[in-house]
């Protein structure tokens, strides 16, 4: 199923754990370099920023060659609307062959270069599916997001079978909740009130049906797709039943122009959701030692307090900031102060290597605070924009 | 699946390096560090705004005077702390016993530049003289930087430093101030680049707080580059050759130091830079000779050969330049 060769993926996992173990002094340079000669792995996927170039180079030259290709077919043709599909098929499928080449045969592996080929391949192909739903059908324009977006959640879902590639695994997950949302809305007034309740208890089966999936081999080869599917239906599961997402959707959905003291149906039991959503996020979070729980479960915190202030003003924004700023700085140097001796596998020891992160803090420093003291009075300063040399003036 | 196991079998660790690992994995330790320390910075910043917003409402009746002793002497009490606890100076990198001392400094700063902010908004003490009041917190920062060894403040002091100079780096806006500048400014950024390109190089070499190195060399980067595409944009025909050529020798210095130091950062941000100088350079020499169509076909054939032959430098630049110098 999967593109890749298994071996060298088991032995990727093997050399990501020798590097933790390293790192925490559990084992010698020299086990870590005989691990290491015993489980090679051949893909070709160089460090982060050459990728990002790759990537950039690629689909540059991908929107060159598309124009390209449209100059020799539109220079002379009278411009027939079939010719687009044309060209949009071949490129999908010149993308999509090109990829599979490059995974299988030249074994890239999040080089940048298979990622653009991909990644275009997919848009190329879903949207001139959705093209041509909409040339087929524009009378009853209603079902054609409806079949286009089922159609795209079941390409990406098998894309993401083969390639095991995070961002089309977060497509074909979006694209699958935009399906339920329009089905519902097909389906008439009782699933559109089912809607916050068919969203949650999607969100948690994929959550459970992703923990069940998540075992041996499977857990390894498909690690960043699994962890980002259950980190988006954690997040949408809170959102299906968060106040403020289900007040202004079926405001929308049923026309219902609530007045500003008006309320919602079951308005207590979303309140309640909103505000004990994260707490059951952060508690779980600590008892199973689950880091990404615990990390939505703070995020969604600051979710839950702008919801309820979306509604009712407890007190001012500056006094909310005093207090809020001050709870928070207590709470975080007692706990630190706390762990600083482990306590039942909670420690405060930083057990990641930072230095990257360091330097990012420099930056945000930087950006956040600045320096407010500016000679420039001769100088004009701001207005207008440097767009990025000529690339960007030919497109 | 047990990984740890099947490497003990076949021999490749030793017993003991096994048990730790069977440990650890039995009872692995949970690191709350980044989670406290985001929620601290947060507490910070709220708490700051919160206040700052407070006593901007209630200016009249606190009064100035009340209020800029507080502030400074909050910011006397950051720096009195500072130099009590911090570890005595050394040209290594620093480890701060307490995990809360970067961020005193850090407030000790901020304060500062409020209490100098206002101060001169208030009573002008500085009068016109901006100069003394940019270069002032720039010295100031420097000095605090390497004392007590924070990277984040000596981003400051390089941000003031070219405030003092008239341009503004924090990396947002880096962009726009060589928007519409006129050529004292680009020559500025040119001479403030090459400085802190070689200051920062020049500390590295003696080992004077080595790891400083990639912030003086960021700020230097970014700052060559813009300072030198502005060149390249605003100069008529001919000078703009020697904007070219210059480029070029800072995409050449780039690739050389992120190849010796192993940086694939400084080497993309090279790539793309020097990509958009010649980029511009090619389009601006064709403009003239060719119109209409020829320049769309042309556009897109050097679109797909230029970006296919980065590709291939990309991927082959390890072979390709060792060729070149052997």
């Amino acid at each position: 199923m999967i593109v890749y060769n298994t071996t060298w993926l088991d032995n990727l996992h093997t050399r990501d754990l020798t590097n933790k173990w390293f790192k925490k002094s559990f084992i010698s340079a020299e086990e870590k370099l005989a691990i290491e000669e015993s489980a090679p792995v051949g893909f070709y996927s160089p460090s982060f920023w050459i990728s990002v170039g790759l990537y950039f180079f690629t689909t540059v030259l991908i929107l060159a060659a598309v124009g390209f290709v449209s100059l020799i077919v539109f220079v002379g043709a009278n411009g027939e609307e079939v010719l687009v599909h044309v060209i949009a098929f071949g490129f999908a499928t010149a993308c999509l062959v090109m990829t599979e080449q490059y995974k299988s045969k030249q074994h890239f592996y999040n080089a940048g270069t298979d990622n653009a080929l991909l990644w275009s391949g997919l848009a190329f192909l879903i949207g001139n599916i959705f093209a041509m739903l909409y040339q087929a059908n524009y009378n009853e324009e209603n079902n054609i997001l409806l079949i286009g977006f089922f159609i795209g959640f079941i390409i990406l879902s098998m894309a993401t079978v083969r390639y095991a590639d995070v961002m089309v695994a977060f497509s074909a997950f979006v694209c699958w909740f935009i399906t339920i949302f329009l089905f519902c809305g097909k389906l008439g007034d009782t699933a559109k009130a089912l809607l916050p309740f068919i969203g949650l208890a999607n969100a948690a089966g994929i959550y459970f049906l992703v923990k069940k999936l998540s075992v041996d081999n499977i857990k390894i080869y498909y690690k960043s797709c699994l962890t980002l599917i259950e980190a988006l239906s954690l997040i949408v599961a809170y959102a299906s039943v968060n106040y403020f997402v289900v007040r202004e959707m079926s405001d929308a959905m049923f026309s219902l122009e609530l007045a500003p003291d008006q309320d919602i149906p079951f308005a207590f039991l979303f309140y309640f959701c909103t505000i004990s959503f994260p707490a059951i996020y952060i508690y779980f979070g600590l008892k199973l030692k689950n880091r990404m729980m615990l990390r939505i479960g703070l995020l969604l915190i600051a979710v839950a307090i702008m919801t309820i202030r979306h509604y009712h003003s407890v007190m001012p924004i500056e006094i909310a900031m005093t207090f809020g700023g001050t709870l928070f700085l207590v709470v975080s140097y007692s706990l630190i102060r706390f762990l600083k001796t482990p306590k039942n596998g909670f420690t405060y020891e930083n057990e990641d290597d930072d230095s990257g992160i360091m330097k990012l803090e420099g930056l945000v420093i930087t950006q956040t605070f600045g320096t407010s003291t500016k000679t420039g009075n001769d100088t004009t300063f701001g207005g207008g924009q440097f767009g990025g040399g000529g690339a960007s003036e030919t497109f | 699946m047990h990984t740890s196991e099947n490497l003990y079998n076949q021999g490749t660790i030793s017993q003991e390096s096994f048990q730790k690992i069977k440990a650890s994995e039995e009872s692995p330790s949970f690191s709350l560090h980044w989670e406290l320390r985001t929620i601290l910075y947060l507490g910070v910043l709220m708490f700051s705004t919160g206040l700052g917003i407070l006593v901007y409402q209630n200016i009249d009746t606190i009064g100035h005077q009340a209020i800029l002793a507080v502030i400074g002497l909050a910011c006397a009490g950051c720096f009195f702390y500072c130099f009590k606890v911090g570890k005595p100076f050394s040209p290594e990198k620093l480890e701060h016993s307490s995990p809360f001392f970067d961020y005193v400094l850090l407030l000790g700063a901020l304060l500062f530049l409020t209490f100098e902010g206002y101060i001169q908004f208030q009573y002008q003490v500085f009068g016109t003289n901006y100069n003394l009041a940019a270069i002032l917190p720039t010295i100031l920062f420097a000095f605090l930087a390497y004392r007590f060894d924070h990277a984040g403040i000596l981003s400051m002091a390089i941000t003031g430093l070219s405030a003092w100079l008239g341009i503004s780096i924090t990396p947002l806006e880096l962009f726009d101030a060589f928007n519409e500048a006129q050529l004292r400014i680009i020559y500025t950024g040119e001479f403030l680049g090459v400085f802190l390109g070689i200051t920062g190089w020049f500390l590295a070499h003696k080992h004077i707080k080595a790891h400083f190195f990639f912030t003086y060399l960021n700020f230097s980067t970014h700052l060559l580059f813009v300072a030198t595409l502005s060149g390249l944009f605003m100069a008529e025909s001919p000078v703009a050759i020697f904007w070219f050529l210059w480029l070029m020798i800072l995409v050449a210095a780039g690739y050389f130091h992120a190849k010796k130091e192993k940086s694939f950062y400084f080497l993309l941000i090279s790539i793309l830079y020097g990509y958009s100088g010649f980029t511009y350079s090619f389009f601006r020499l064709i403009d003239h000779s060719s119109s209409g169509e020829s320049v769309l076909w042309l556009s897109s054939w050097y679109f797909m050969a230029s970006c296919a032959a980065i590709i291939y430098f990309l991927i082959n630049h390890k072979r390709i330049i060792g060729k070149i110098f052997e």
